[in-house]
């Protein structure tokens, strides 16, 4: 229930009566969804140039920015206001957010074999190997065509299925974003474990009442010691007849070290996210070409090639990325000298503490082409000002504009960096530290996990040292 | 036992950082320099983009050459941008494109040439470089081997640091 140190926490009260307004989650979806209302325009109607294109530049620099960043500060605040999983809630409640007294659909249970990340990780591999192969993130009719997919997959789901299964098990994005939540510096949690133990008998927080649903995530507060399926919708801050809801700060991370169980498949998702920042781009940058040429013989050039080789590298990269994790786990126990500590565990825990360094990669790589990209952000607005929403003009020759010239960059990347690198180190100090007694076999532990950390940072800062001037 | 520790550490973790560096600096890739010119005229450059990389990836020439770019793209949409000059120019696949014709009125140097438009994983390392005349060694040859020395003296500060002060007991997990 809740931790002794959770307690000393401040909570955010003063944000309280906002979040226990009944309206507040379709008040923050608003905006959102009309913003996305206008990049499904743009991208579908608009003009095929990237440069000038809203729906396709939003999308995939500032969306992608702005999510990377708010998981650093409210996890999984993105899913609190995403439009494409409230379609399937709106459809399958029948309101917007009041309680109705009506349903739609057949309100299955998630099938029990799926109710793990196996499924959104595969997916999200899926999704970035398209985009890859075949380049969603510069084309926008297969942008538009994506989010096509999203809206009506997540209205056939909550049409299907309760609560938000799509969400929880379908979203092609719920591993990545779910997993850098657990680094954010905000939880909602219950104030006091006792209360929801022993004097709540309606667990209204999670099976609803007759005023309110229950959690959409399928999640009971009382007992939820991660972000990892945590959407901030605040539903069980409102439901709650004790008020023993709350929101409230933490050291950012925390659930890194103070999960309590740990699952492989989250630890094994966890290495696909962090490998798909680091390992991928290596690999594409160093075996990609060797790869092509390979194939160039045995395939049709064009796009089958390019696809079929990025599949491979792909293939490759996922495992060497979880065998690199596993090998330096098993480093870490013979480091220890505990037997009595598999592998299997110090791999499904240390996997967690290598997401900050991922994020942080991430970030560096965005940041990147924002700052030597600037100028698309005016040339993109006026093009779609000129021609609302549908953006099918031209404005002129594309900007070319430093924001930040390369060497300062760099500069930002590495100290990005090396920030995520120190926030890994802190995260797998900790985790030692809870898995083993010993002090002197905790910190043998780390220290083949400290390797790992400079490996992947190195990795880091030399593919993105690349073309320096 | 840590210093077992810090040998299995180092064993495993030095020749994979030599095979990282040497993967990413191991291959130059293809040089060009820009020639003399016919009287009068511009020298033009052909350059191929593809998914992740640019042929040729360093490209040499004089100060006050004057020169246009002809690039074209293998796969999918990529964009040649160089800032210094103001050319963006956006590629699709299997098009060509031609940049206005520029003088290199810039100081010897070494000048990034980028992809302007977001084009996957590799997109962050899809860069190849201008040579304008001979610039000597530059602070961005040698920034990555700092930021690598940054990066190994925290991880050695932060052992050193977790060995002298091993923290709060935690809770068994």
């Amino acid at each position: 229930m809740t931790r002794p140190s959770a307690r000393r926490l401040p909570e955010l009260r003063l944000v309280h009566p906002l979040l226990r307004l009944p309206a507040f989650q379709f008040v923050a979806i608003l905006p959102t969804a009309a913003i996305v209302a206008v990049v499904l325009l743009s991208s579908w109607r608009g003009i095929e140039h990237p440069s000038f294109n809203f729906g396709l530049m939003f999308t995939w620099v500032v969306w992608w920015g702005a999510l990377l960043v708010s998981l650093l500060v409210l996890g999984r605040a993105w899913c609190l206001v995403c439009p494409i999983g409230a379609v399937g809630e709106w459809l399958q409640r029948l309101s917007l957010w009041w309680r109705s007294p009506y349903t739609a659909g057949y309100h299955l249970r998630w099938p029990g074999a799926l109710r793990n990340m196996w499924l959104p990780t595969a997916l999200f591999v899926l999704f970035i190997w398209l985009d890859n192969g075949v380049g969603f993130s510069n084309s926008p009719r297969m942008t538009a065509g994506l989010i096509a997919v999203l809206l009506l997959g997540a209205a056939w789901v909550g049409l299907v299925f309760e609560r938000r299964a799509f969400c929880r098990y379908v979203c092609p994005l719920t591993s990545f974003i779910g997993l850098n939540a657990l680094l954010s510096a905000f939880e909602l949690r219950g104030r006091d474990g006792r209360i929801c133990r022993t004097l709540c008998d309606t667990k209204d927080c999670f099976r609803g009442n007759a005023r309110r649903y229950g959690c959409p995530m399928a999640e009971f507060p009382g007992a939820m010691d991660t972000n990892l399926q945590c959407i901030l919708c605040a539903e069980c801050m409102r439901s709650c007849p004790h008020d023993n809801v709350a929101l409230r700060l933490r050291v950012p991370g925390q659930d890194l070290w103070e999960m309590r169980r740990p699952r492989l498949d989250g630890a094994v998702s966890a290495t696909v996210v962090v490998g798909l920042a680091t390992v991928l781009p290596l690999m594409m940058l160093t075996l990609l070409p060797v790869v092509r040429r390979a194939l160039a013989g045995a395939l049709a050039a064009g796009e089958a090639t390019r696809l079929v080789a990025v599949g491979l590298l792909f293939g490759l990269g996922i495992a060497a990325s979880a065998a690199i994790v596993y090998a330096f786990s098993a480093l870490a126990r013979r480091a220890a000298g505990d037997p009595g500590v598999p592998t299997r565990l110090l791999f499904a825990r240390y996997a967690y503490a290598l997401l900050p360094l991922g994020l942080a990669k991430s970030l560096a790589d965005l940041s990147d082409h924002l700052f030597r990209t600037w100028g698309v952000v005016p040339d993109v607005t006026r093009a779609l000002m000129l021609d609302f929403p549908f953006n099918q003009v031209v404005p002129g020759r594309v900007t070319a504009v430093h924001l930040v010239p390369p060497l300062g960059t760099y500069l930002v990347q590495a100290a990005l960096l090396l920030g995520g690198l120190l926030f890994t180190l802190y995260a797998a100090h900790r985790i030692s530290l809870r898995l083993f007694p010993e002090r002197d076999a905790a910190f043998a532990s780390f220290l083949p996990i400290a390797g790992l950390s400079f490996l992947l940072t190195l990795v880091g800062l030399w593919t993105l040292a690349v073309g320096l001037p | 036992m840590w210093r077992r520790a810090v040998a299995l550490t180092a064993l495993a973790t030095g020749p994979l950082s030599g095979l990282v560096i040497w993967a990413v600096i191991g291959s130059p890739g293809r040089v060009v320099s820009v020639g003399d010119p016919p009287a009068h005229e511009a020298s033009e450059i052909a350059v191929r983009a593809s998914t992740w990389a640019f042929t040729p990836s360093v490209i040499r020439a004089r100060p006050h050459d004057t020169l246009r770019f002809a690039v074209a793209s293998d796969d999918i949409q990529h964009g040649f941008a160089i800032n210094e000059l103001g050319i963006n120019l956006q590629l699709v696949a299997g098009q060509e494109r031609r940049s206005p014709t520029v003088t290199l009125a810039l100081p010897p140097g070494r000048y990034v040439i980028h992809c302007s438009v977001f084009c996957g994983l590799g997109h962050p390392s899809m860069k190849a470089t201008l040579v304008v005349g001979d610039p000597g060694p530059t602070p961005g040859q040698r920034l990555p081997w700092i930021a690598s020395l940054a990066g190994l003296v925290a991880v050695a500060g932060f052992a050193a640091r977790a060995r002298a002060r091993p923290g709060r007991r935690e809770d068994p997990a």
